[in-house]
């Protein structure tokens, strides 16, 4: 696996010499299954790593998967940097559930943890962000926003980064070919201690939807997965080029956005 | 009887045995797939169609988004 995980590294050259790759690790499988596999690379190949967590302030959850980055990072020899929505925004997740009762937690919990993966691995000089996605999690979320109309996003699910603004780390996804149930496997294997249970707020009903869905081509027809991101990789080139909007920067924040002011400040306010 | 503990749900449950039975069939009976769980058995990784042997130890590991 790290073999495949090396070619799609070089195919779209994600990682280049001397880079100092910023890996958003979460303690989840996906996510320390990238830092194990990228932890061997960076040991032959001239580039370093700092682990990046976000700790959303999930009782029971993150604070259980937070203590196995730790481990792990101190095991590998890994330096690790943990930040907390407590800290930056004033609020955990938990807070922020009990605050809008309306609004999902996910609406508030990937905009925060997003941006803050951003804004980090900025300051920390990190010249790319990587984060875990899997096959499985890219062909969902093609398949989704293709069903739901939502072009934009649509156009932003590929295989190489197109840096919109200089303060935006570009994003790479070395995973992004491996099924998900590989990186399970690799774990094991490898006797990683991961967390494998979901979050408690987990609830996107409609991407449950398309997961099964998935699930059940892939299994009548095998490598559907696999060919739905191909195609989309073929035609990948095309949307980028007419689908992205111009990036201003946040009257509030200064962080990039599209808007007047950033996505994670509109919440703020809300709250 | 087929020992199985389910990771997820943090359960435990028993199987009864019969001849014929293959892992993919105890998965499909606990509403999982070879797709959407991990299983080991007597400690090792095993494909869905392996055969399974009475008192054999299964442990299902979902295999779920999150992280």
């Amino acid at each position: 696996m790290v073999e495949r995980v090396k070619k799609v590294i070089r195919k779209y050259s994600l990682i280049e010499k001397n880079d100092l790759i910023g890996v958003g690790v979460s303690g989840g499988k996906d996510s320390l299954v990238l830092l194990h596999i990228l932890k061997k690379l960076s040991e032959k190949y001239p580039f370093d790593l700092i682990a990046i967590t976000i700790d959303e302030g999930i009782k029971g959850y993150r604070d259980k998967s937070i203590r196995l980055v730790q481990k792990n990072c101190k095991l590998w020899g890994i330096e690790s940097k943990i930040y907390s929505f407590k800290e930056e925004f004033g609020y955990t997740l938990d807070e922020i559930v009990k605050r809008d009762r309306e609004l999902s937690p996910c609406s508030y919990c990937g905009v925060f943890r997003r941006y803050l993966l951003n804004k980090k691995a900025r300051e920390l000089g990190c010249d790319k962000l990587a984060v875990g996605h899997n096959l499985d999690d890219e062909v969902q979320t093609i398949l989704m926003n293709f069903l739901r109309g939502d072009l934009s996003r649509f156009g932003r699910t590929g295989s190489y980064y197109i840096r919109l603004n200089e303060k935006f780390v570009p994003r790479i996804k070395p995973l992004r070919e491996i099924p998900e149930k590989e990186d399970v496997i690799y774990a094991l294997v490898n006797n990683i201690d991961v967390e494998f249970s979901e979050c408690p707020y987990a609830g996107e009903a409609y991407r449950n939807n398309i997961r099964e869905f998935l699930n059940k081509m892939e299994m009548e027809q095998p490598t559907t997965k696999y060919s739905l991101l191909r195609s989309y990789d073929k035609i990948y080139p095309l949307l980028a080029k007419n689908l992205t909007k111009e990036v201003r920067y946040c009257r509030n924040c200064g962080e990039p956005t599209i808007g007047e002011i950033c996505k994670t400040c509109e919440l703020l306010e809300n709250l | 009887m087929i020992k199985v503990r389910l990771l997820r749900e943090n359960k435990e449950k028993f199987i009864e045995y019969s001849r014929g039975l293959k892992i993919e069939d105890i998965l499909e009976s606990l509403g999982y797939s070879s797709e959407t769980a991990v299983v080991k058995r007597n400690g090792k990784i095993s494909i869905e169609d392996e055969y399974i042997e009475d008192n054999d130890e299964l442990l299902i590991i979902p295999v779920i988004s999150g992280g």
